[in-house]
């Protein structure tokens, strides 16, 4: 990511700033896998992995204004995951300026890059991260609007309403990745990002649960280069439906997307044509306790309509199908440790595969 | 078959008065836990759920001053009386709840206190601050004012 450096020694100066008060969480997580890949699958996948992943997060908080930081480190990656300067409206509202999470679905801005706080150990395939070969924008550059309305029951309308620039999608012969924006993307001329638009509202029974059902629309335009024959951009729309409901044993967490893309297409031999193709994904995740500190969880995850539509099939490594069975057990004070197996199709592969993956997972302090 | 009975008996009796001063200790003291503030602050009064919302990370406002809430850590029998009691959660759930709220949308937690002199300071330095202790605490301590009383009964 371009300025990166500059912009984290930036953001940990004002971390530092007296007279404002704030929190440093750290987060630590290491996942070892084992998959059983098919042939076609080896190429963009290893067998085996051992993952060590750092988390930082900081903020500020002053009467007036928040700073917030998280930023990710992993051997092969590093990157400021959220960079956002807050201007506290008043006590429950607040504009934000700078990276952000995009506020569609449910997963993204509940868990954000802290795995300790999933129940599983990974993301369903239609909120993976951009380096992870996700396919819908989940970072944006620009501003968010975001608050709460208390009733006097003590029900809450949460909304979320971002505008700024999305990611540009880039091809190569392994297939399209996201390159999501920095945090000064909007200011970069050259339409080398284009705007985004996303609305969020969630109902909250009682506010001082976690239980929400939600919806949510979001339009982004995407620079494409290299992508598939698709000339120019890619406009994606996507809309849908999430809830999460849990009480002191059970929890259930799922959504429904819709999502349409249109596409400029520009094959050789055939003349400029635009298409739209539309799509859908639900995820359903479920988890007991069934004793304290042991949890099992079982996750399904499908896809339906992608088989023409050029931009997905660009996506080597989305994760198209999947079910899996996990075990969580918080062993200790804020550390976790899980064991998941799954199967899961993918975009690239013609047969689905087994994993299994163990994973511990820590919050400091 | 009265003879076994008998000697049952004297068993009993025996074991009740071996039991009996540890049965009194146990048996135990009524207390209080109350939720303080300070005597400089203008009075207000708080309703449990406004309690639970202003410890679970959420503004309160009164009179139009933004409460801020102390958790009293430093006796780990009212604080745990507290989080069952009035928060109804366990501690590891009570700190998981208000980490993720902190991590998803940022502000801070309520700042926890184990040493109880540190606690008084806070308590006294800001008037829109607002903690928990038992009653019989809080009656030696001139400055503050008890605010509710959040629960009553007899620990073991």
């Amino acid at each position: 990511m371009r300025h990166k450096t500059p912009l984290t020694l930036f953001t940990l100066l004002l971390l530092w700033l007296p007279g404002a008060q704030g929190e440093w969480l750290v987060f630590t997580d290491v996942t070892a896998s084992a998959r059983d890949l098919p042939a076609d699958m080896t190429k963009i996948m290893a067998s085996r992995e051992l993952e060590p992943m750092l988390t930082l997060f900081g903020n500020r908080d002053q009467e007036h204004y928040q700073i917030l930081f998280e930023g990710m480190l992993k051997p092969d990656a590093a990157a400021i995951e959220r960079l956002q300067l807050g201007w506290n409206i008043d006590a429950n509202n607040t504009l934000w300026l700078g990276r952000f999470h995009n506020p569609f679905d449910y997963w993204s801005d509940r868990f954000h890059h802290g795995l300790y706080f999933q129940t599983s150990q990974s993301r369903p395939g239609v909120v993976a991260f951009e380096e992870d070969g996700g396919v819908m924008p989940i970072h944006l550059s620009g501003l968010l609007l975001s608050g709460i309305q208390i009733t006097p029951a003590m029900a809450g309308i949460r909304y979320d309403l971002a505008l700024g620039v999305g990611p540009r999608v880039n091809g190569d012969s392994d297939g399209s990745r996201l390159e999501s924006p920095t945090p000064l993307a909007p200011l970069e001329g050259g339409g080398r990002h284009k705007p985004a638009l996303s609305l969020r509202l969630a109902y909250l029974p009682d506010i001082l649960d976690e239980n929400e059902l939600g919806l949510f629309i979001s339009r982004t335009r995407m620079p494409t280069e290299n992508v598939n024959g698709i000339q120019g951009e890619v406009i994606q729309l996507a809309g849908g439906l999430f809830g999460h409901w849990q009480n002191k044993r059970m929890e259930l967490l799922g959504a429904a997307i819709a999502i349409r893309h249109h596409l400029n297409m520009a094959m050789p031999d055939m003349a400029r044509q635009t298409m739209n193709h539309l799509l859908s994904n639900q995820y359903l995740q479920g988890a007991y306790g069934f004793r304290p500190r042991w949890k099992i969880y079982s996750r399904l995850e499908t896809t339906q309509g992608i088989k023409d539509d050029p931009y997905i099939q660009s996506f080597a490594m989305f994760v198209k199908d999947r079910a899996l069975l996990g075990l969580r057990h918080d062993y200790r004070r804020q550390q976790a440790i899980r064991l998941e197996v799954a199967r899961a199709r993918h975009q690239h592969g013609t047969m689905p595969f087994n994993s299994l993956a163990l994973q511990w997972s820590a919050l400091w302090p | 078959m009265s003879g076994l009975a008998g000697k049952h008996l004297t068993r009993l009796c025996l074991l009740l008065a071996l039991l009996a001063p540890g049965i009194g200790t146990a048996i135990a003291e009524e207390k209080t836990l109350v939720l303080v503030s300070s005597r400089s602050a203008p009075a207000f009064q708080l309703t449990r759920k406004e309690t639970r919302l202003l410890f679970m990370g959420l503004p309160v406002d009164k009179g139009g001053r933004p409460l801020q809430a102390l958790l009293n850590a430093s006796d780990p029998l009212a604080y745990q009386v507290f989080l069952q009691k009035v928060i109804y959660m366990s501690a590891q759930n009570y700190e998981k709840r208000l980490l993720s709220k902190v991590f998803r949308l940022g502000g801070r937690r309520p700042p926890k206190f184990r040493d109880p002199q540190q606690l008084l300071r806070a308590l006294s330095a800001q008037p829109n601050a607002v903690s928990f202790m038992w009653e019989s605490r809080a009656r030696h301590h001139p400055q503050l004012r008890i605010v509710a009383r959040l629960w009553s009964g007899s620990i073991e």
